[in-house]
């Protein structure tokens, strides 16, 4: 590569080469120069202003220097060439002498002036150096000097090309003088526009020759060395982009000449092109310029592909040159897809496998030049283009792999190892540069058998791919270089591999849904599917392909089939996602019935897109509950009878606006929302991935359902009933899941889309007693009624039997029973569906209460358990009142000292009561003791009663025979029995007993008041108003106990005298106590009265307390005991007394 | 030789609905970096619901603020249906049996509108991308309105008569075509197109007699 390289000689560099200075004059001391100046001109870039308006550029001058040889330089002339061309001449001297000047140097000059003019060279300058010798100089400056005289003689018009300076290395100021700095800046300025004339110059020869072009003996070759080697000054010069500009239109007119043959402009040149490729062998040359191509080039035996390199080599060098890597790889694709599509306009015949090897050398020497990229940012910008060349290698390694019998499965026949040794021949020979050896060499390996081709195959994939997934281009690493993957897997026979690489690019493509793409993959992963025996992946995947509209009809039915098969033969139940299956189109949700809103039907609408009628053994909905009933009793107002869903609405989201005010109330911004957002927000991936075990939580999936269906392809209407639903709590439903089972094993869910929903309300079992109209119940006889049951929505099972219980005292029987009893069991008379209810007629008997308490209503409750098969049991308890149909009232009656006993009966029924007749008799002390004596007619003995009339009966009790009889205080209390028989008026054999138990305590009379009212003094007979009168009362102790011979105690009374006060004023003590000694059995009381008010007037009445006085000694204070009804007898009750007027003052 | 002036076509629909601002939504990127990105301007959410708005900070100068909502840029799934943002929308071809084979270059080209789109090197007015892709038969080139429609053209490579600005024309007459589509109230977008004018307008660029 370098010059120690043996064919060192072939390498042109064109940095070796800098614009060349020739110098002559005093030798020695521009020697002494050289190094000061070459440091000084290329010490800064300096701006090259060109002609023509174009763009300026910075230079930096770094140049070399030769002695002016006058022969050299003639034949530089006229040679074409630029670079190595002198492009300035300079004459130095030191003279300051003008007589020497005169004698000699300017001979000296006229005679290098000469062969400058001779030489049309304008591009000369001479240097007068000026060595100041402070010492020796003379104060007076001389008239002219020698800088003057040259001047004149020789630069008249172009006083620039005289430069007059100071030896620099000898002043102190060195290069820092003024002199210098002009001397330098000149120089360059002067290199500059003798290199702009000639470039100009050059330029012009090159148009010259390209018009040329038609001529038959024009050649692009020639032409191609020409522009060559302006690109070449240009490059010596630093200005790699000019120079590139150079190769880049050499390069467009190259590819337009061959576009031109296609139309029949086949010029003589590219004929030479045409002929058939015997290398193929590609050489990047980065540092160098093979002489030795050039000279091909010059003599026309370059092939194109070989002249391609070439010129691409010449770009990318002075591409990495200007330090722009990437854009070496950027325009390596086109320069390969260039190439290899000018060999097929050219129709060049190239052995087959020829253009693969040479892509695949020059793409690996690229990736090479990549990968020594040194700046870490270049080499990410490299690596965005490497990628795209790396699958074109792999793209041509699989093609070489084919066609020499190398990919895995295959045999290598004889023919294809003789096409391998050729296509290495055909790399191996041209230039042997060790750029280009190592990928020979690796492609050698590659080609030598199928174990190396696939490693190698395999290592370029993966370098691919990952470089594809380091620029983030993952539809190209998947989609491009994955499924090439595939395809060499599939040869390979590594179906997981396979799989994996098809089932990444079938991500993307469905992520893109592209459906021709879709359905390209999924052909290929069904097979694999299959191989591997992934039965869930293989139904998934032929239910797609089936239902793929892009497929034709015949292949969706073949997988159909497949796939059915597939589910038969294996056990695996299979659940998925609906996806483009089945597409609903509307659901709508109808509630027949108000009362409980259960939606009787649900209506779906789908597409179906199986290729054929599937009998679906089940189509079913789940429902998740919104909220129980109790919760929701508000909204359950809201929920609407029909709810329905169109899935064409679905995509217009439901936006409002939504502005914001300030604090201030000013209006700050507004914008758009849309609203329920996050229902729309919900990641649908999510749900789909996983459908079975959303499904399996659910536990209403079968409440919606339809059996049996026929899906054809296309749409389909189905309704769906809602069944089963009894057992399901109250509350608001959700449409939640669709599930269709297309045939056994085989399920397809999808969701339904949020917000359809239902309520349901659940009833409980009830039961009631059928009463007609303001009609009620009685207790204590037998009633006729009718049990209706109404069976709630949530009883599962048909009722079996059903058990009645009633509380005690409380007996039914059925009718067609005859015996009450208080529990028993009906079988069911239920019929399957028809009807929920149940009546069963009923006779009731409620015993009568205890009378005593005078109770109203009687409450007993009936409780009914349903029995079902299963051991669920449902209780519905029923209350029943019943009311009595009469009551018993008893009263003492007291006269004297006798004693009655009086019963009321009072009737409360709507029908007429009989009433046998009653009889009375003393339980206690002994059934014996009390006689009793009927006052009561007994004429008549059935009474009939109607509602509120009331029937008495009268007893006298015998006392003195019982006192007789009886000892001492047991006497004070009497237990006495009421017995009658009573039947409805209706029904007289139906006869109940009725018995009415009561006790009458201290019923004997202990004391008797007469009292009355007399005229006091002789005022006359009859009372008269606002007289005073006297009342007298006369007490009198019962006079029992006379009779036993026992000696009466002290007794004492309390009275008070009750009289109204509009008509009596009590004039004296209103009360006091009245003490009775032993034995004395009457006392009278006096009290002075007056009436108010004349007229029969009631006297007035005593009230009278049993009194015990106090008794200091015992501690006993003085109390007041009330006697009970009876032992007071006021026999004065109720007299009146006249009152006469009072007599007028005239009359008196 | 027969030339044939373009080979194929198509046309995708990006986005409709996360058009504000630019948008340099890469569906490769992880779904964890779904954080709510500042488009321009600075600016503070009123709450969380609002996805953009004007602000008035005071009188007679009005701020205009773009922001992104949250979640629907990045995540492609949420709210459009599955495979809604690069599906074709349109696609159309002289020769079918090419079909396949250019789906999927075409399908890998999207790759390099985004990755261009992304860098956002390039000056975002002007829509033509330039040649995205290339093989040794075909050259894919692509289009992007700033509603990130995209639409490719795909020429055979031997094909060097059609230079960048007829191509450039191609594409300004197909935005032009679908613009007058887009203004059909019949027309859903996001749609397949199956509109008879476009599918005119296509043909006739296919076939170059434009």
């Amino acid at each position: 590569m370098t010059t120690a390289n043996p064919i060192g000689d072939d390498a042109l560099r064109i940095s070796d080469h800098k614009p060349l200075i020739t110098y002559a004059g005093d030798k020695e001391l521009f020697e002494s120069l050289k190094l000061v100046l070459s440091q000084s001109l290329s010490q800064e870039p300096i701006e090259w202003r060109r002609q023509y308006g174009r763009p300026m550029k910075m230079v930096t001058l770094s140049t070399d220097f030769v002695p002016f040889n006058k022969d050299a330089v003639a034949e530089q002339i006229g040679s074409r060439n630029l670079v190595g061309r002198p492009i300035m001449h300079t004459f130095w001297t030191q003279c300051l002498d003008m007589e020497v000047y005169k004698s000699l140097l300017r001979d000296e000059i006229d005679k290098w002036m000469n062969e400058m003019n001779k030489h049309n060279i304008i591009d000369w300058v001479i240097v007068v150096v000026e060595t100041y010798d402070l010492r020796k100089h003379s104060k007076l400056l001389p008239r002219t000097t020698v800088f003057d005289k040259i001047k004149s003689d020789f630069a008249e018009k172009k006083a620039d090309r005289c430069l007059s300076v100071i030896n620099p290395p000898k002043s102190e100021v060195r290069c820092g003088s003024s002199a210098w700095r002009a001397l330098i800046t000149n120089v360059r300025l002067l290199i500059l526009s003798a290199f702009d004339r000639l470039f100009l110059k050059y330029e012009d020869n090159i148009r010259n020759y390209r018009e040329q072009r038609n001529d038959p003996s024009w050649s692009f070759c020639k032409y191609f060395l020409y522009q060559e080697e302006l690109a070449f000054a240009l490059e010596m010069l630093g200005i790699h982009d000019e120079a590139l500009v150079q190769y880049d239109e050499l390069d467009a007119m190259f590819t337009q000449f061959i576009l031109n043959s296609q139309v029949g402009n086949v010029p003589q040149w590219l004929t030479e092109f045409q002929v058939v490729l015997e290398w193929w062998s590609a050489v990047l040359f980065m540092k160098n310029i093979s002489r030795k191509q050039r000279e091909a080039i010059k003599s026309r035996k370059l092939s194109l592909l070989e002249f391609r390199c070439y010129l691409f080599s010449r770009q990318a060098s002075l591409l990495m040159a200007a330090s722009k890597p990437w854009i070496v790889a950027e325009r390596a694709l086109i320069f390969l897809h260039q190439a290899v599509s000018d060999l097929k306009t050219l129709e060049i015949e190239c052995p087959q496998g020829s253009v693969a090897c040479w892509v695949l050398q020059c793409c690996a020497q690229i990736l090479v030049i990549c990968q020594s990229v040194k700046k870490p940012e270049h080499l990410e910008e490299c690596s965005h283009h490497t990628a795209p060349l790396l699958y074109y290698s792999l793209k041509k390694l699989y093609e070489l792999g084919d066609l020499c019998g190398l990919l895995p499965g295959s045999v290598q026949t004889s023919k294809q190892l003789h096409t391998v040794q050729v296509l290495c021949g055909g790399m191996q020979s041209g230039h042997d540069l060790t750029t280009a050896t190592e990928s020979v060499a690796t492609l050698k390996t590659a080609l030598s058998s199928s174990e190396t081709f696939s490693k190698h195959y395999l290592d370029i994939a993966e370098l691919a791919i990952s470089t594809y997934k380091h620029n983030k281009l993952m539809r190209c690493a998947h989609s491009l270089v994955g499924l090439e993957l595939a395809k060499f897997y599939t040869l390979s026979g590594d179906t997981t591999k396979r799989t994996m690489f098809l089932v990444k690019a079938l991500k993307l493509f469905e992520q893109d849904n592209w459906k021709l793409l879709i359905v390209q993959t999924n052909l290929e992963l069904v097979k694999c599917f299959k191989k591997i025996g992934n039965v869930d992946q293989f139904v998934k995947t032929c239910l797609q392909l089936a239902s793929s509209s892009e497929c034709n009809p015949k292949v969706r039915q073949d997988h159909f089939d497949q796939m059915s098969k597939m589910i038969q033969d294996s056990n695996i139940d299979c659940i998925y996602p609906m996806d483009d299956v089945l597409v609903l189109a509307q659901i709508d949700v109808k509630c027949n019935n108000e009362e409980s809103n259960y939606p009787s039907t649900v209506s779906l609408k789908f597409k179906s897109n199986l290729p054929k009628t599937v009998l679906c053994p089940k189509i079913a909905i789940s429902v998740v509950i919104g909220s129980a009933l109790k919760k929701m009793k508000n909204k359950l107002s809201l929920v609407k009878s029909t709810y329905s869903y169109d899935i064409n609405k679905d995509n217009i989201l439901p936006m409002t606006y939504n502005h914001n005010y300030q604090q201030d109330g000013h209006f700050a911004s507004t914008g758009i929302t849309c609203l329920n957002q996050k229902s729309y927000l919900r990641r649908q991936d999510s749900q789909r991935r996983k459908p079975s075990m959303n499904y399996n939580k659910n536990n209403y999936h079968d409440i919606i359902s339809a059996n049996n269906v026929n899906i054809q392809p296309g749409m389909n209407s189905i309704d769906l009933t809602l069944n089963n639903s009894n057992n399901i709590e109250s509350g608001i439903y959700f449409l939640d899941k669709l599930s269709v089972i297309l045939q056994p094993r085989l399920e397809l869910i999808t969701s339904i889309p949020f917000g359809l929903m239902f309520a349901l309300k659940n009833i409980n079992s009830t039961a009631q007693l059928v009463l007609p109209v303001n009609k009620c119940l009685f207790a204590g006889i037998e009633e006729m009624s009718t049990l209706s049951l109404q069976f709630g929505t949530k009883s599962k099972k048909i009722v079996e039997k059903i058990r009645l219980h009633s509380t005690p005292g409380l007996t039914f029987c059925l009718e067609d029973k005859t015996e009450f009893c208080s529990e028993m069991y009906v079988k069911s008379p239920l019929s399957t569906n028809s009807s929920h209810s149940v009546s069963l007629p009923i006779k009731l008997f409620a015993q009568l209460p205890p009378l005593k308490d005078h109770p109203r209503i009687v409450q007993h409750k009936l409780w009914i358990k349903c029995e079902t098969s299963s051991d669920d049991e449902e209780i519905i308890c029923v209350s029943i009142d019943f009311n009595l149909p009469l009551t018993v009232t008893h009263r003492l009656h007291t006269c004297h000292y006798r004693k009655f006993v009086g019963i009321n009966i009072a009737c409360h029924t709507d029908w007429s009561l009989a009433l046998m007749i009653p009889e009375i008799i003393g339980v206690s002390p002994t059934n014996s003791v009390v006689e009793l004596t009927s006052l009561n007619s007994t004429c008549d003995p059935l009474t009939c009663l109607k509602n509120g009339e009331t029937i008495g009966y009268l007893w006298e009790i015998n006392l003195s025979s019982t006192d007789i009889k009886t000892v001492g205080p047991l006497a004070e209390s009497l237990k006495l029995n009421f017995q009658t028989k009573y039947s409805s008026a209706e029904k007289p054999d139906c006869t109940q007993d009725l018995n009415f138990e009561f006790t009458i305590n201290n019923y004997k009379t202990l004391l008797l008041i007469e009292s009355g009212v007399e005229m006091a003094g002789k005022s006359g007979e009859f009372c008269r108003m606002n007289t005073v009168c006297t009342y007298t009362a006369n007490f009198k102790r019962s006079e029992h106990s006379e009779h036993l011979n026992i000696p009466q105690r002290e007794i004492s009374f309390k009275y008070e005298i009750v009289a109204d006060k509009t008509m009596w004023a009590v004039c004296g003590r209103g009360s006091d106590v009245i003490t009775f000694p032993p034995n004395s059995i009457s006392q009278t009381v006096s009290v002075e009265v007056m009436p108010l008010i004349s007229g029969f007037l009631p006297i007035p009445t005593l009230n009278v307390f049993r009194y015990f006085p106090s008794n200091s000694r015992q501690n006993i204070e003085s109390k007041l005991e009330q006697f009970s009804i009876g032992q007071v007898y006021d026999a004065s009750k109720g007299v009146q007394t006249h009152v006469l007027p009072r007599i007028s003052a005239d009359t008196s | 030789m027969d030339i044939k002036e373009v080979l194929f076509f198509i046309i995708l629909i990006v986005s409709i609905t996360k058009s504000f601002g630019e948008n340099d939504y890469t569906p490769t990127q992880s779904i964890e970096d779904t954080e709510d990105e500042q488009i321009y301007s600075n600016h503070k959410y009123f709450d969380e619901d609002s996805m953009g708005s004007i602000q008035k900070y005071e009188p007679g100068r009005v701020q205009i603020k773009v922001y992104r909502g949250p979640d629907i840029i990045e995540n492609d799934e949420s709210y459009a249906a599955h495979g809604f943002w690069n599906a074709p929308k349109y696609v159309t071809s002289l020769n079918a049996e090419d079909e396949l084979q250019i789906q999927y270059e075409i399908h890998s080209s999207i790759d390099f509108v985004e990755e261009k789109l992304k860098t956002g090197k390039k000056d975002m007015r002007d829509l033509y991308l330039g040649l995205l892709y290339s093989t040794e038969d075909h050259k894919v080139y692509g289009y992007v309105t700033n509603t990130k429609v995209k639409f490719f053209v795909v020429i055979d490579s031997s094909n060097l008569l059609l230079r960048d600005n007829e191509i450039r024309f191609m594409f300004r007459k197909l935005h032009t075509a679908y613009t007058d589509l887009m203004c059909n109230p019949f027309y859903i977008p996001g749609d397949y197109i199956t509109s008879e004018n476009f599918n005119k307008v296509a043909r006739g660029i296919l076939t170059g007699n434009s």
